[in-house]
């Protein structure tokens, strides 16, 4: 195509790269050589601590027996999760995958975690030794949470005019719980991890849910955790949560937090009503045979009351011996 | 590979299969969706493939509330028995180095099928047409030898001209002809390959630059309808567009088509 200024520039395509029509025109065996050791580099390395390398050799079919299998894709979600259901029980870790590609600023050979890194570790309930990285498809259920710019969301409404950040819902055919917020609408369409995960249990008719939570910040940041909390009613994450309401901060519910830890301290023991019951029989004793009901009633309340009446004062306001 | 919906894998001897090329415009996987929709094709199997950059999305042919929530992969099968009739949807392009091993799984997938004829789908940079191309229709064909000797002249009579060579080396008289479609993503070399392979494969082939493709994406279709009959009608409008174009403004009766989902996909870049 030619400019103004009379030079040729090479239009771009949305759909196809020209670079791809040179792939293997001519190559060599160097080059074929030099392809099949960059392969092997970028090959993904998936390791497993020593009490699960056992329980692999021990199962008949070299697999792990799991029920549920919980995602987190990105900053935010990773950390939702983290908060919420990794700091409530007991999770060991079970596994991590190791890769590297030429993005990666650091060798294969280093295992450390590096901060900044992608990595992805496997972690491991100890009370529920089912929630976990899977291996075995049957009777298995998978929970993707995953974030996403919000620059990526097409809707005829303008985007300003909706509320960020917010959750969408995509589920394969054979899930069939409630989703916890709205189906993603066409034409937006999920790419990366979740979408090979999802795409994966589709095919293979495993039930599994993708809630993607699209946010204008990148980063982490706390009001995009909080939109996942709307994802706790989902079977699989509500088992996971124990002592909820101790996580939330008080200052942010603050009402709605005091009065739920109430709730659940209510019947927490019967102490008070029994030392209620202790007073009330030293107060009915055999001898008080002229006590009414109405009167045991106000003695009770009185008794309860924990109020103390001011000895001193009262005793100085009367005189015992007055002289007229 | 293919995975089948349900149990049972459909019989697919016999029948013509249709699919796009992710090539300039999407104008294949325009048609192929234009294809879908109209015919109202279910869904009868995955390609799962790890060469496909992976996208899910919702069902973009839905009608009715709950079928909007079906899940759509990157590569389906569509297939109506009663017009022997399979179409392959690719929404997703290639993984860089995995080209070549997807055109083979295409390929094998083809052969161990036994379709009658292949079909593909594409368009080609309108910016690179020589003197010869810039006038008349902006539609071309090429065939195998196998699918000449099944249909024999059928696309010269309808006015279609074959795609012509270009020179090697332009501007050098006696250099040899060689086939060249700029932005046709895997059509040339899939070409190439099932010549060699012997698979009757035609490849019906539109000029056309980026933008607003779905009028590009109603010739190649119209086109295919003249050869096929397909679709019992002559007319646009008859030939429905899936429920998902609606963001982009045209002026036709039924809802605003907008394409784009597969070109957000295309823009992906690994």
């Amino acid at each position: 195509m030619a400019t103004f200024f009379g030079e040729t520039v090479t239009l771009s395509s949305r759909a196809v790269d020209e670079e791809d029509e040179e792939e293997g025109e001519d190559e060599n065996e160097e080059d074929r050589e030099i392809k099949r050791e960059l392969e092997k580099k970028r090959e993904v390395h998936l390791q497993w601590n020593a009490d699960f390398s056992r329980q692999f050799e021990t199962s008949s079919d070299k697999t792990l027996q799991i029920s549920e299998l919980i995602i987190a894709v990105g900053y935010n979600a990773s950390g939702f999760l983290s908060a919420f259901a990794l700091s409530s029980g007991n999770w060991e870790t079970a596994g991590n995958i190791s890769l590297w590609n030429e993005k990666s600023r650091f060798s294969r050979e280093t295992s450390l975690e590096h901060p900044g890194e992608p990595s992805c570790i496997f972690y491991r309930k100890d009370e529920n030794p089912e929630v976990l990285g899977s291996i075995e498809k049957r009777s298995l259920k998978v929970t993707i949470l995953s974030d996403c710019p919000v620059a990526n969301y097409r809707s005829p409404e303008y985007i300003s005019a909706i509320p960020v950040p917010f959750l969408k819902a995509l589920k394969t055919r054979t899930y069939n719980e409630n989703l916890c917020c709205s189906s993603l609408e066409q034409p937006n369409v999920v790419s990366g991890i979740p979408a090979a995960v999802l795409s994966y249990c589709q095919v293979h008719q495993i039930p599994a849910v993708l809630y993607q939570c699209y946010t204008d910040v990148v980063k982490l940041d706390s009001v995009t955790v909080e939109t996942y909390k709307s994802t706790l009613s989902c079977s699989s994450l509500r088992k996971l949560i124990k002592h909820f309401w101790s996580l939330v901060e008080p200052d942010d519910y603050k009402n709605l937090h005091q009065a739920a830890l109430k709730m659940s301290a209510l019947f927490g023991s019967t102490y008070l009503c029994d030392s209620a019951i202790s007073d009330m029989n030293v107060m009915k004793s055999k001898f008080r045979t002229r006590l009414t009901d109405e009167h045991l009633n106000d003695s009770i309340r009185v008794n309860l009351s924990g109020y103390t009446p001011p000895y001193t004062s009262l005793v100085d306001s009367m005189q015992c011996q007055s002289s007229d | 590979m293919f995975v089948p919906v349900g149990n049972a894998s459909p019989t697919f001897k016999d029948s013509i299969l249709i699919m796009p090329a992710v090539s300039v415009g999407n104008v294949g996987q325009l048609a192929v969706d234009l294809l879908i929709s109209s015919l109202n094709m279910p869904c009868v199997g995955y390609i799962h493939t790890d060469c496909l950059i992976p996208m899910v999305g919702n069902d973009p042919y839905a009608t009715s509330e709950e079928s909007s929530s079906e899940l759509c992969t990157n590569a389906e099968v569509y297939f109506l028995p009663e017009k022997k009739l399979a179409v392959l949807q690719i929404r997703s392009p290639t993984v860089k180095s995995k080209t070549r091993q997807f055109r083979h799984l295409i390929l094998s997938w083809i052969k161990s099928n036994r379709f009658s004829q292949s079909i593909l789908l594409s368009s080609s940079h309108a910016y690179q047409c020589d003197d010869r191309q810039l006038s008349g229709s902006p539609l071309r064909y090429l065939q195998t030898l196998e699918m000449k000797n099944i249909i024999g002249d059928k696309l010269q009579k309808l006015d279609l001209n074959e795609l012509e060579t270009t020179p090697a080396f332009p501007g050098i008289r006696e250099t040899e002809q060689q086939l060249w479609i700029p932005g046709g993503g895997i059509t040339k070399r899939f070409f190439t390959e099932c010549s060699s392979e012997h698979i009757p494969l035609a490849v019906l082939l539109i000029f056309c630059s980026e933008g607003d493709n779905i009028p590009e994406a109603f010739t190649l279709m119209n086109f295919l309808n003249q050869w096929l009959h397909l679709v019992e009608t002559t007319g646009l409008c008859k030939l429905g567009k899936p429920v998902d174009w609606h963001i982009m403004a045209v002026e036709e009766e039924t809802k605003a088509p907008a394409l784009k989902d597969k070109a957000s996909v295309s823009e992906l870049q690994f």
